[in-house]
């Protein structure tokens, strides 16, 4: 199994690197931007350094859809996978190692937003707290549902382009059915507390079948 | 052909076949290998090697049939199978990205036979260095490396298919002088597919031909070879063939020219031709396994 990971760690490490860049780069952009156009009041500066966040934010929705599409399909364009296909591993092994480096990828993208909300929002009351939560679990359930709908594509589709292409035409599809159900519904003002486990139950089922795409799959 | 105890089998297939909709790849193919054998897969592309290869790989689930393979249910142990058999297919796509070091370490992890010392060996014997990136290694080294990888775990059972396809003639020779010949001296069986005769000739001891599917025949080597003749017979003048010799594999009249090829060829054979036909003359011609492996081919394109 060891290997296993190693391997799909670094068959991809150049979207780890380059995603871990992009989700840093609307930090420095926003500092360097507060730093030109900064008059002396300090929290002129923190005001246009704090819109980084809400921008890593989405990037990072985009990285995460690229790892999910990645995933599975990654390995196809170039007929890898076939190369693997030959050796011992089961498929079990070979899913879940690819289910452990993605899980693991995507947490750490979501802490990072996550620790990097915490600091901007300059946590210090119970109420910020609070209203974090809330952002916490639109930014975690988000990802689950990007990554699952991306892994799912990923577990059939033979270019990693078109399973991370899909799951974004998805995801926004979702989500504007979310936004016209819950306004034609009228469920009230707290829309988070019902997109948060729904995204969550939607991305987990994509996620699981996509496993059970890619063990009953005949490959090559 | 060949009478062995299951035990004694590193390839055993009962009525095989294998369906893609309505398209059969490989029809009722029934086959056993013994173990320390080195057998011969030939036939025309599309005839149904490789997808025979793969069910014996496990990677292709059955239509119907069993197979074992040493020893192993290939309809309960496929991941099992893997473990004992090296395999080089015809195109190669091992991890670009990865150094030739790091395609062997991580190899290396899944297989508990595993021989470094061999390992290093046949690196050495190849010229490949553990620093180099595949990507920038020649479609001849990757085979090399392909080849190393098959065999370091000192696998039971080696399926080549197709191995020395696109290969230079000197990297050829090289791979069947210098690793075919020594795997089938430690008695490992191999199991060879490709449409380059002269190598099967000289690694073979049985050799299959199959054709749309259809294992045509299965006959050791030297038998294949010396007891296959093709007969060149002058019918008298305005007479036709009247009756074909048992074991005909294909025949053909083209004016008076009646050309016969056979196998299990015996001098019974030609009185037994010359009294049941009105010939002239006859002439018995000794085949090479390439134009056998086409007879074989045309007679059964005939018979379809």
């Amino acid at each position: 199994m060891r290997a296993l990971i190693w391997k799909d760690f670094m068959a991809n490490r150049v979207l780890w690197i380059g995603g871990l860049a992009l989700i840093l780069l609307p930090y420095l952009l926003c500092a360097l931007v507060a730093t030109i156009s900064y008059k002396g009041q300090a929290h002129d500066w923190w005001y246009i350094f704090a819109n980084a966040p809400g921008i890593s934010c989405m990037i990072s929705f985009l990285v995460v859809a690229m790892v999910g599409g990645v995933a599975i399909a990654g390995e196809r364009p170039d007929r890898s996978s076939e190369f693997l296909a030959y050796l011992p591993p089961s498929r079990a092994a070979i899913i879940t190692s690819k289910a452990m480096v993605g899980i693991g990828v995507i947490t750490v993208i979501c802490l990072l937003n996550m620790f990097a909300l915490y600091v901007i929002e300059e946590v210090k009351t119970k109420e910020v707290l609070e209203r974090m939560k809330v952002v916490y679990g639109a930014i975690c359930s988000s990802a689950i549902l990007i990554f699952g709908f991306a892994w799912l594509y990923s577990s059939f589709l033979k270019n990693p382009i078109y399973s991370t292409g899909l799951c974004i035409a998805t995801v926004l599809l979702f989500w504007m059915l979310f936004a016209f159900v819950y306004d034609t519904m009228n469920w009230g003002s707290n829309h988070m507390v019902i997109f948060t486990p729904l995204a969550t139950v939607v991305g987990i089922g994509a996620f699981v079948g996509g496993i059970f795409s890619y063990l009953h799959r005949v490959e090559p | 052909m060949i009478q062995a105890t299951s035990s004694d089998l590193a390839i055993e297939l009962v009525g095989v076949t294998k369906r893609y909709r309505r398209n059969t790849a490989v029809r009722e193919l029934s086959l056993q290998i013994p173990k320390g054998a080195a057998f011969g897969f030939i036939g025309p592309n599309g005839a149904g090697k490789t997808t025979t290869i793969r069910m014996i790989m496990g990677l292709l689930p059955m239509t119907a049939g069993q197979g074992n393979v040493l020893g192993i249910n290939l309809n309960s142990g496929q991941d099992q199978v893997k473990r004992y058999v090296g395999y080089v297919p015809e195109q190669h796509f091992i991890y670009r990205w990865m150094r030739v070091g790091q395609v062997v370490r991580f190899c290396r992890s899944f297989y508990e036979t595993w021989n470094d010392k061999y390992c290093s060996e046949l690196l050495d014997l190849f010229g490949l260095d553990g620093h180099q990136k595949v990507k920038h290694l020649s479609k001849g080294m990757v085979t090399k490396l392909a080849l190393v990888l098959a065999l370091a775990h000192e696998p039971e059972l080696l399926i080549l298919d197709e191995p020395m396809a696109g290969l230079d003639p000197l990297v050829r020779e090289e791979i069947v002088e210098r690793v075919l010949h020594s795997i089938c001296e430690r008695k490992r069986t191999v199991f060879l597919s490709s449409h380059t005769l002269s190598d099967v000739r000289r690694v073979s001891d049985v050799i299959g031909i199959i054709h749309e599917g259809q294992l045509l025949t299965v006959a050791p080597t030297e038998q294949l070879v010396s007891g296959t003749k093709r007969i060149r017979a002058v019918l008298e003048e305005g007479q036709q063939p009247k009756e074909s010799p048992e074991g005909t594999i294909w025949n053909r009249v083209q004016g008076r020219e009646w050309l016969i090829t056979v196998k299990d060829f015996t001098s019974n054979t030609v009185e037994r031709l010359r009294s049941a036909n009105p010939l002239q003359n006859i002439e018995v011609i000794d085949l090479g396994l390439e134009e056998i492996f086409k007879d074989y081919i045309r007679g059964a394109e005939v018979a379809a």
